[in-house]
């Protein structure tokens, strides 16, 4: 991935969190200009280096096996904001 | 959304075809409902010829506190009339030590006369852990356990990145500082002692290896080795499983679990095709969720107010794959 691909990335995923307050990292994953594996991990790396952040498993269904999804949310959205 | 670089394009491209996904997501989710269904009979159909023994399917999912939460609200649920007997397929990459011993025993909880656990391809570290608990492990050709030493992710300081290590590379280490000083150069090997961590934070880190060791005597001694007649020493096994292979990645594959003393037994027959079948049709489930998942995302990048992305903070210059200032100039 060049590096402004990668900086876009960031950016959008960065822009998503503060919009939705989480994103999962499948999301990150799925996101269509992401070609390689590695180029989502270095996006959720960027993520949770530029923000305050947790990362969580959500069991989002239960049919016919329990399934969960890895979500990033913001810890604290109020201190966040401080650094802007 | 901002300054368009020469390389915006391309991205602009990708944005729309997975766009043009949408269109395709209600025959994605029929694909999706239907390979449901088919996982759903294999597991019906898993039960039966196992004498209506109830199966777990744990699938694809780091093991933390919170999964330990769901789980049980789940067996609470669903598995109450187990009858004591209970079968946990489980493909998983790993994930939090506690949060495995304190899963082991609630599963324990509701298969105390049988516990097996089955595995299709996966269960690492962690998850190694995890399915030492019961009296079992079933595994098919292809199926690996994994070494349980602990991976610790620090930040580089030099590049400012994330990188993840054994407590089991600071004996390695410190052996090549010792060699550089003995045979080498004594100004690298200085030089070297230098960028070492604070010696208590390595002598934690090394101490983390007896947390897994300590877990998985309690496990295998208490079931699968517990009683005469079984042999495997679960202390050794314990210390082979944390310290006796070089690489945490190393393929612990049906023949190696039966050789270091653990209860292994393989997969054949129907049980076979229907264990493969369930964890094929998981993935395939999961390659289509990714597609739909590709198509919900553009289109919440398209609904993002462009005003946001002047809010996102400033990145700090050193740190490489965040947002930089002069971004549209790349």
């Amino acid at each position: 991935m060049s590096v402004a691909t990668d900086r876009i990335a960031v950016k959008l995923a960065g822009a998503l969190l503060l919009q939705y307050g989480e994103i999962s990292k499948e999301h990150i994953r799925a996101m269509p200009f992401l070609i390689e594996p590695g180029e989502a991990e270095m996006v959720i790396s960027g993520l949770m280096k530029l923000f305050n952040v947790e990362v969580y498993q959500r069991m989002v269904s239960s049919y016919p096996t329990p399934e969960w999804e890895e979500v990033i949310r913001l810890r604290d959205p109020r201190e966040t904001n401080r650094s802007f | 959304m901002g300054k368009r670089t020469a390389r915006q394009p391309q991205v602009s491209r990708a944005m729309e075809s997975a766009s043009e996904l949408l269109e395709q997501v209600s025959g994605l989710d029929n694909q999706i409902s239907e390979l449901e269904k088919q996982i759903e009979q294999k597991l019906t159909r898993l039960q039966e010829i196992n004498d209506k023994c109830l199966c777990f399917p744990f699938f694809g999912v780091q093991i933390t506190g919170s999964v330990v939460d769901d789980v049980f609200d789940e067996l609470r649920t669903k598995y109450r009339e187990c009858g004591g007997r209970l079968s946990v397929i489980v493909d998983s990459g790993g994930g939090d030590i506690d949060a495995a011993y304190n899963l082991a025993m609630l599963f324990r909880r509701y298969g105390p006369q049988s516990l097996r656990f089955i595995v299709p391809r996966w269960a690492k570290s962690a998850a190694t852990l995890l399915v030492c608990a019961g009296d079992m492990i079933s595994m098919t050709p292809v199926a690996e356990l994994g070494p349980l030493d602990p991976q610790i992710t620090e930040i580089n300081p030099l590049e400012h990145r994330l990188e993840q290590f054994s407590p089991l590379h600071i004996e390695s280490t410190l052996d090549m500082i010792r060699l550089e000083y003995e045979e080498g150069s004594e100004q690298l090997a200085k030089a070297l002692m230098e960028r070492l961590q604070f010696p208590l934070t390595l002598g934690s880190f090394k101490k983390s290896i007896e947390i897994g060791q300590q877990y998985l005597v309690r496990l295998l001694e208490t079931r699968m080795l517990a009683g005469e007649g079984k042999q495997g020493d679960p202390a050794e096994i314990a210390s082979k499983l944390t310290t006796g292979y070089a690489n945490h990645g190393f393929c612990i594959n049906l023949e190696e679990a039966r050789a270091i003393g653990l209860q292994v037994q393989e997969l054949e027959g129907e049980e076979l095709d229907i264990v493969w079948g369930i964890y094929r049709s998981n993935a395939k489930k999961r390659q289509l969720q990714e597609k739909v998942k590709s198509a919900e995302v553009a289109e919440m990048i398209k609904s993002l107010p462009p005003e946001l992305l002047d809010k996102l903070p400033k990145p700090n210059p050193k740190q490489p794959n965040v947002p930089g200032p002069e971004e549209g100039g790349q």
